[in-house]
């Protein structure tokens, strides 16, 4: 994606904020054992995550990273930044913590991360940076009063210009002064928005060019997002697809239902695909009657941390092709019945449920050979009824099928 | 303008200064700066950005944005006309930079 590739590779090169990211950097220059965290508090796409990592490399910094999507508990914490805490480390080369994102929804979940954060602001022996887009939230109003504040606002519309035309003459592609302006004007001062504007429009021929121009439908469509999404190669390069695509989360939610399931995953893959898709729309959903709607944002987070690590790279594509609903209530039965079966036969044999289903089953199911007699008493034997059995064969039919 | 609007101003982040007037920083609050001086001066009144490049007074009326641009939520730094129209702006507002951090 352009924003990973034309991204700003130095201080110098980014855009707007001037006076904040020379005095960011004068802060880490300048920083000393109990010196105040830092913030930085402002819109999204303005270069908050870009300049601390910037300016970590510029004054040759070791950063740790957390985001929303880490869970914040304290002892997941201690794990990740107990290390650089010690006294020890203290002779690897410095260290800067940064704590992305405070404003996100798993930091209000916390427990004893609040704590955690406020023991390495007391202690004061590594430059402690935060980000964050909202300062009404109680939370982050609690950390701004012990932190220096940086403000980071919106980029002006002509350095947006400027910065998209410097993209445009290194790559190949051209785009007319209107497609620039209309980037521009769209992006509201978003330079993520404006960069991943201008790679879907470089994209285009002239003719879906100048029909996108004149109805102004810019942004990432969903096939777009979601095709980068399951063709990724990481996971951050997976969530900067999904975010790039500005449609109503529940959209998203359900797109990536319908691929995973029009996909042809098997077993273990397809339930735990659907586990993460289930908890993002219960996300969804807790966020429409609570109506904290600002928390949305996290869900591509979610999306792309969780659901993207169970998919093997390249099984799913992109598809908005709805099932016939009773084949979806059968894959749904089927995806609970193996579930069961599982954890049934984790008892047995002292593993996880999810080892006894991908790893032991297949071998089981040759050992139990093709026979129904055969199956019929090995679900009894799990104290299991009809609906296991014909999971049981189908799976069975399977496994046969890639063993001959 | 009275004590209390002058205390209001700074305290929204507005900097004085005898020689060169008022000025107001990254971290000045503009919409509450705005709507203070509009009702101390009763009259409607612009901020106006600088170039970073020159810093000359930027020329809003003549920008192909300024329908759109919303000084007040964006960083307070632009760049004039002048410095739009070189060929090298991209380079030039990289150095300024640079200048200024060392
Ligand atoms: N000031 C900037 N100049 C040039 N490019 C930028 C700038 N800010 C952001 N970008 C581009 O947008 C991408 C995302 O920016 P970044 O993650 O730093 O934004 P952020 O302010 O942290 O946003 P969020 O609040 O959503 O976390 C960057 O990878 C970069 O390509
Ligand atoms: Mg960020």
């Amino acid at each position: 994606m352009w924003v990973e590739r034309y991204g700003p590779k130095n201080i110098k090169d980014m855009v707007g904020n001037e006076e904040t990211r020379i005095s960011f950097l004068n802060w880490l220059k300048d920083w000393k054992k109990g010196s105040k965290p830092a913030i930085l508090i402002g819109p999204p796409g303005t270069g908050k995550t870009t300049l601390v990592h910037l300016a970590a490399d510029e004054l040759g910094y070791n950063l740790i990273e957390l985001n929303a999507s880490d869970v914040r508990t304290k002892d997941k914490m201690t794990q990740k930044l107990g290390p650089t805490l010690s006294t020890h480390s203290l002779f690897n080369g410095k260290s800067l913590i940064f704590l992305d994102e405070v404003d996100g929804m798993y930091y209000r979940q916390d427990r004893g991360g609040i704590e955690f954060v406020q023991e390495l602001i007391d202690s004061g022996r590594v430059p402690l940076v935060m980000a964050a887009n909202i300062e009404d939230d109680k939370k982050v109003i609690k950390l701004i009063r012990k932190s220096k504040v940086f403000r980071f606002r919106r980029v002006v519309p002509r350095l947006v210009e400027l910065y998209i035309e410097d993209i445009l003459k290194k790559d190949v592609a051209k785009l007319s002064k209107e497609s620039i302006r209309l980037i521009v004007r769209e992006a509201k001062g978003d330079m993520r928005a404006a960069i991943n504007t201008a790679q879907s429009l470089a994209g285009l021929s002239t003719e879906e060019l100048s029909s996108v121009v004149s109805s102004r439908n810019l942004a990432y469509s969903l096939k777009e997002s979601f095709e980068a999404f399951f063709n990724a190669d990481s996971q951050e390069e997976a969530y900067k697809a999904l975010i790039a695509s500005k449609v109503p989360p529940r959209d998203k939610v359900k797109i990536a239902y319908l691929s995973v399931i029009n996909s042809g995953l098997k077993g273990d893959t397809l339930i735990k695909a659907l586990e993460k898709i289930g908890e993002a729309d219960k996300i969804v959903n807790m966020i429409g009657t609570t109506q904290e709607w600002r928390l949305l944002r996290y869900l591509d987070r979610l999306l792309a941390y969780s659901l993207f690590n169970t998919l093997p790279k390249g099984s799913v594509s992109y598809s908005e092709e709805d099932m016939p609903w009773n084949l979806k209530v059968r894959m749904w039965n089927e995806g609970k019945v193996l579930k069961d079966i599982g954890g049934r036969l984790s008892k047995f044999l002292h593993i996880s449920s999810r080892e006894a289903v991908s790893i032991f089953m297949p071998y089981l199911l040759v050992v139990i050979g093709k026979e129904k007699k055969s199956l019929e008493r090995f679900i009894r034997l799990l104290g299991l009824g009809e609906s296991a059995l014909k999971v049981m064969v189908k799976e069975s039919e399977r496994v046969f099928l890639k063993v001959r | 303008m009275g004590r209390d609007r002058f205390i209001s101003l700074m305290k929204a982040g507005l900097i004085y200064d005898r020689s060169k007037g008022f000025k107001a920083e990254a971290d000045s609050n503009l919409v509450i700066i705005t709507s203070i001086l509009k009702t101390a001066l009763d009259e409607d009144f612009e901020f106006v950005p600088k170039c970073f490049v020159c810093n000359s007074s930027v020329e809003c009326y003549l920008c192909a944005y300024c329908h759109i641009c919303d000084v007040k939520s964006s960083t307070p730094d632009c760049l004039c006309n002048k410095c739009m129209d070189r060929e090298d702006t991209f380079i030039m507002y990289g150095r300024t930079l640079m200048k200024k951090i060392s």
